[in-house]
């Protein structure tokens, strides 16, 4: 058993915990704004699917990583879209347009990497973000040496979990909170923008 | 009268106010010609005409169904009319979604607010407008806007309340202020008394009295005679989707209003009293019922008794426990202390199930919530409680033809208007529900009767026939317990009447030793000369 | 029967809209993709329905639908949605491949009898666990049985791995003799008695669903349970009850095909027969018996993609983009309505002409 402890505390498992929880993180944060405004998003999936694919393409056509991203917020936000407009302009169940989207999006994506990589299994290398080292932080011990050397998105999301709270004063969420009670008013879409994030971006 | 040149803002006058110069006087606020609506097969509206002129006070009266709902819905938006032309101010007006009822001044408060509970007031009232500031809600100016529209009204709230903290009545005037805010010259009020208190009533007239003398025109949807006949100045009657007549309310009398509404005459009931019986078959002994999360007790140290025989009315402002003493005397939920007996056995704490095999027939409060699956069909819902009894099936499986015939026997004793017993019951009226629902409690084999809101949203007709009915039910020597937010109701039908206030009992007497000046200062907790 | 009879119609119509419209679009993307929609598409139905082996094909990629379809749409009688089928299925199929390898000393039929109470029995205790948190805690179930199909894949892949594996090279069981599996029905397929048990099944879940005074208390719990509550029915009784018989009716999705078809456990063996079967379930809508011909739909689009893969080289993939889509156009029911131009009984918006 002490076994378990010397894996739980090893510093190199704790930075690889960091870095693997980030997409999870990401992908909470999209589900946690959605549920908020009354949609629940089972299409998390499909969503992070959608985005690392656009990622990977987006660097792909353009050799900048950071475009990359771009795109992947966009594919990701598209892919939501899908579902607010079928959730609550057609009415659907959400859950069961949840698990739709998932499948399609598992094809759609297998199936235009073929298209355009013609290859399954994965595609080819593209332009990665790299990691960056942050200064200062070095110096911190064991939680500088955690936190030292990440991929830029494991940065931005940690920043991003504040962002929520910041939202949630705003106006937009003010109107999303009455979406909740099926405000009359012809249909004011609550898209869950969502972003996400795979590492095979950051290499 | 104050004369007052114009409001500055461009739009005509009411007639009867002092004109300025190059101002003009339209006839009528709004006039709605010939408006045909169908749902369906349903006529809804059957070439209806309505007009109300500016700054007066219209009535729109009928029975549930009658179809003044959804002539307003028209006006505001919500629906399309099939057919008919509106006007606004005198001038040909297209309608085409809320946005553009609000453009031409029309503002609508509908009986079920449409707010959001954990925002605060002025949240709720700026939602969609709301005045920014980089970006982010500017809450001093939303409150600023809030509260200058309430001091102008007389409409008292909190701006800074949470909607789900402040009073039903208080809700309502968050919503009338909404529709003030976007700019409503015309209001229409859709059934605003049903979920108010008797002095909040009054409030509400005399805000409705202000707002007719600042020049707002108001539409008043209701059902109730006695408000009409205090509150309006005119009243247009509608019955089965058809204008029946538009008058003045200073001509109008009660009776010639209800033949309107109903197309006949009610006879009054025949009240054949018979002396209640000695004993006791329902009793509660000092129960109570701690509140959700740990809040004020919904019922607290609550003892009654019904006899064989008698009517015990409840009388109380909805709210004061009325729903938690529903649910703890048929089993729906545990009271924390105390005992309920029923025909001299203790059932505290057992399922409403294993209540109701043993003789209570019980109409809830909420039909469509707790009474019926409305997509079973009639004959399903017919035996919904008795399903599981020999009569209905055998070994685990259903007996298809008793059922039908059970559901038909009610169809045929009261008149329930359905085309098959095989059709889902939430296709039918209001009233043809809760018909079946009586009729299904009624059938049971049962000594008590728990009756709750028992014309909660019905007709005229359907009305009467289930009072009726419960008064046989009295005559035949069952208990009958009766929670009604109508206090016409109580005072009709109760041999004796307890007051509720807070979940307490204030006082029980019997009905006569009452007056309704009195009842209604006990319902809202003051007592007379205190 | 009055009105109920023409729901039940009109859904289905709508249904093969959606399956069509989705279809169509299929059509535009194989197209734009630089491939043969006529190929596509000949090869798909030739696939599926064109000659024997090709309907013993698409029988057998149906029959685990059937059951996993079924399973969902009896949990959804209940309000419930079993997520969970995929998991109940690995269980069922595990707890059945071991029970009929360990009986080898009884007759074949009461081997293959214990074996396939064994597996549905596995499924209800998978499907209980979830039933028993949300009648108690109120625990999504959902959520429940999302995790649960977790465990199950990893739990029945490490009892085989350690306890049950068969010596050789790939982790699985031994292969099941002849006299522990289901009889072949057709000669040279692996159309088993399998399908026959699932359209018993189907009979027998509709029977309950509509005559039976559980089945009356399930709707009504899946309905209303306030009104259920009202009507004396014990409602967190019948929420268990309902996610033991569609987890046990998932079990035997997973004992079938470990019985009849695959002749043995094999870890990972399941190309998503669980969340399938909630395609399955949404199509079908409120009737059993529609569950066999949303199976067969989707079975063939397996099939038929198969098919389409090998003979025009157009990627599976594809079909599975048609499923998604299918599943899209079939829980949104106001696009049917849109579509078909009908009037619903909902109150409407704007589009004024007064």
């Amino acid at each position: 058993m002490s076994g378990f402890a010397d894996v739980v505390f090893n510093i190199n498992n704790l930075t690889a915990t960091v870095r693997m929880a980030t997409p999870i993180a990401l992908a909470a944060m999209g589900g946690a704004f959605s549920e908020r405004s009354g949609v629940v998003n089972i299409g998390l999936e499909g969503m992070m699917l959608a985005g690392a694919f656009c990622g990977v393409l987006g660097s792909h056509l353009t050799g900048s990583p950071w475009l990359g991203v771009a795109l992947a917020v966009a594919g990701g936000g598209l892919v939501g879209a899908i579902l607010a407009v079928f959730a609550i302009r057609l009415k659907a169940d959400h859950v069961v347009t949840g698990v739709g989207i998932n499948i399609l999006a598992s094809g759609a994506t297998t199936w235009l990497m073929q298209v355009i990589w013609k290859r399954k299994g994965a595609t080819d290398m593209v332009a990665g973000l790299g990691t960056w080292s942050v200064p200062g932080l070095r110096d911190i011990p064991v939680l500088g040496t955690i936190l030292r050397t990440h991929s830029p998105l494991v940065y931005s999301s940690l920043i991003l979990i504040e962002s929520p709270r910041i939202l949630v004063t705003s106006v937009v969420s003010k109107r999303r909170h009455m979406l909740r009670k099926n405000y009359q008013n012809s249909l004011q879409l609550p898209v869950p923008v969502h972003i996400y994030v795979i590492l095979s971006m950051s290499g | 009268m104050d004369q007052r040149c114009g409001r500055g803002d461009g739009l005509p006058l009411p007639c009867g106010v002092h004109r300025g110069k190059g101002v003009r006087c339209a006839m009528y606020a709004v006039r709605m010609e010939n408006i045909t609506k169908r749902f369906g097969n349903v006529v809804a509206n059957d070439e209806v005409c309505f007009a109300a002129r500016p700054g007066e006070i219209h009535c729109l009266l009928g029975e549930n169904g009658a179809g003044k709902s959804t002539l307003m819905r028209i006006l505001f938006g919500l629906y399309s009319a099939d057919s008919g032309s509106i006007y606004v101010n005198d001038q040909p007006a297209r309608i085409a979604g809320p946005r553009d009822a609000i453009s031409l001044g029309i503002g609508m408060v509908h009986q079920h607010f449409m707010l959001a509970e954990r925002l605060t007031v002025a949240e709720n009232i700026v939602a969609g407008r709301e005045p920014k500031k980089d970006g982010l809600l500017d809450y001093d100016r939303a409150r600023r806007q809030v509260r200058e529209v309430s001091e102008r009204y007389g409409l008292e709230v909190d701006p800074d309340a949470r909607v789900e903290e402040i009073s039903v009545g208080q809700q309502q005037r968050v919503e009338i202020i909404k529709a003030l805010m976007r700019g409503a010259r015309t209001l229409i009020l859709d059934e605003p008394t049903a979920v108010l208190t008797p002095p909040e009533v009054d409030e509400l007239f005399v805000v409705m009295r202000a707002l007719r003398e600042s020049g707002t025109t108001i539409v008043f949807i209701t059902h109730k005679l006695k408000e009409t006949m205090e509150i309006s100045d005119r009243v247009t009657v509608l019955r089965d989707g058809k204008t029946i007549g538009t008058v003045d309310t200073s001509g109008a009398t009660p009776d010639g209003l209800v033949e309107m509404m109903v197309g006949r005459s009610l006879p009054a009931h025949d009240d054949q009293r018979m002396p209640p019986g000695e004993t006791v078959l329902l009793e509660l002994r000092d129960v109570s019922m701690a509140g959700r999360k740990g809040g004020r007790a919904r019922l607290d140290g609550v003892s009654l008794a019904v006899r064989s025989g008698e009517v015990l009315g409840i009388a109380g402002v909805d709210g004061n426990g009325q729903l938690e003493l529903e649910e703890v005397v048929t089993g729906l939920r545990r009271p924390s202390k105390g005992r309920v007996t029923l025909i001299g056995q203790n059932v505290t704490g057992l399922g409403t199930g294993r209540i109701r095999d043993r003789g209570v027939a019980y109409i809830p409060s909420d039909r469509l919530k707790r009474g019926m699956v409305d997509s079973f069909s009639l004959a399903r819902n017919s035996v919904l409680g008795m399903h599981h009894c020999s009569d209905f099936s055998r070994h685990g499986v259903l007996r298809e033809n008793a059922l039908c015939e059970h559901a038909q026997g009610i169809v045929a004793k009261y008149d329930v208007r359905a085309e098959s017993i095989d059709q889902p019951m939430g296709s039918l009226s209001g009233g043809n529900q809760q018909k079946m629902l009586v009729g299904r409690e009624l059938a049971r084999p049962h000594s008590v009767v728990i009756a709750a809101q028992p014309t909660r949203g019905l007709d005229v007709g359907a009305t009467h026939y289930i009072r009726e009915q419960i008064l046989a039910s009295r005559n035949s020597g069952k208990a009958i317990l009766l929670i009604s937010a109508e206090l016409d109701e109580v005072l009709e039908l109760s041999d004796r009447i307890a007051v509720i206030y807070e979940g307490q009992i204030v006082d029980v007497r019997p009905t006569g030793s009452f007056t309704e000046r009195e009842l209604g200062l006990l319902m809202t907790g003051q007592r007379e000369g205190v | 029967m009055g009105r109920r009879g023409l729901g039940d119609v009109s859904r289905l119509a709508y249904s093969a809209m959606a399956v069509l419209l989705a279809l169509l679009i299929g059509a535009v993307l194989i197209g734009a993709s630089g491939y043969s929609v006529k190929d596509a598409y000949s090869n798909l139905l030739v696939g599926a329905f064109g000659g024997v082996y090709s309907l013993a094909t698409t029988v057998v990629m149906s029959t685990p639908l059937l059951f996993t379809g079924l399973a969902v749409a009896f949990a959804f009688q209940c309000g419930l949605f079993n997520v969970g089928a995929e998991g109940q299925l690995y269980v069922g199929a595990l707890t059945s491949a071991v029970v009929a390898l360990s009986l080898s000393g009884l007759p074949p039929v009461l081997r293959v009898i214990i074996a396939l109470v064994a597996g549905a029995g596995a499924g209800a205790a998978w499907g209980f666990v979830p039933g028993y948190l949300k009648a108690r805690l109120g625990a999504h179930e959902v959520i429940t049985t999302i995790m649960l199909n977790y465990v199950a894949i990893s739990l029945t892949t490490f009892l085989v791995k350690n306890y049950f594996r068969d010596p050789g090279p790939v982790d699985q069981t031994v292969l099941l003799p002849p006299g522990s599996r289901l009889p072949e029905l057709v000669p040279g397929t692996r159309v088993s008695l399998g399908v026959v048990i699932g359209i018993l099944a189907v009979a027998l879940l509709d029977h309950v669903i509509r005559r039976s005074v559980l089945g009356y208390e399930i709707q009504a719990v899946g309905r209303n349970p306030y009104a259920a509550e009202y009507g004396g029915v014990n409602v967190r009784a019948r929420t268990v009850q309902a996610m033991m018989i569609s987890g046990a009716v998932a079990g035997l999705a997973g004992s079938v095909e470990a019985m009849g078809t695959l002749y043995r456990f094999i870890p990972y063996f399941s190309p998503g027969y669980g969340f399938t079967g909630i395609a399955v379930a949404v199509i079908a809508g409120q009737s059993m018996w529609a569950v066999i011909p949303a199976a067969v739909l989707f079975g063939a689009l397996q099939s038929g993609g198969q098919s389409t893969q090998l003979f025009a080289g157009i990627p599976m993939e594809l079909m599975t983009m048609v499923q998604g889509l299918v599943i899209l156009f079939v829980a949104a029911p106001t696009l049917g309505s849109m579509l078909l131009g009908l009037r619903r009984r909902l109150p409407e918006k704007g589009g004024g002409r007064a």
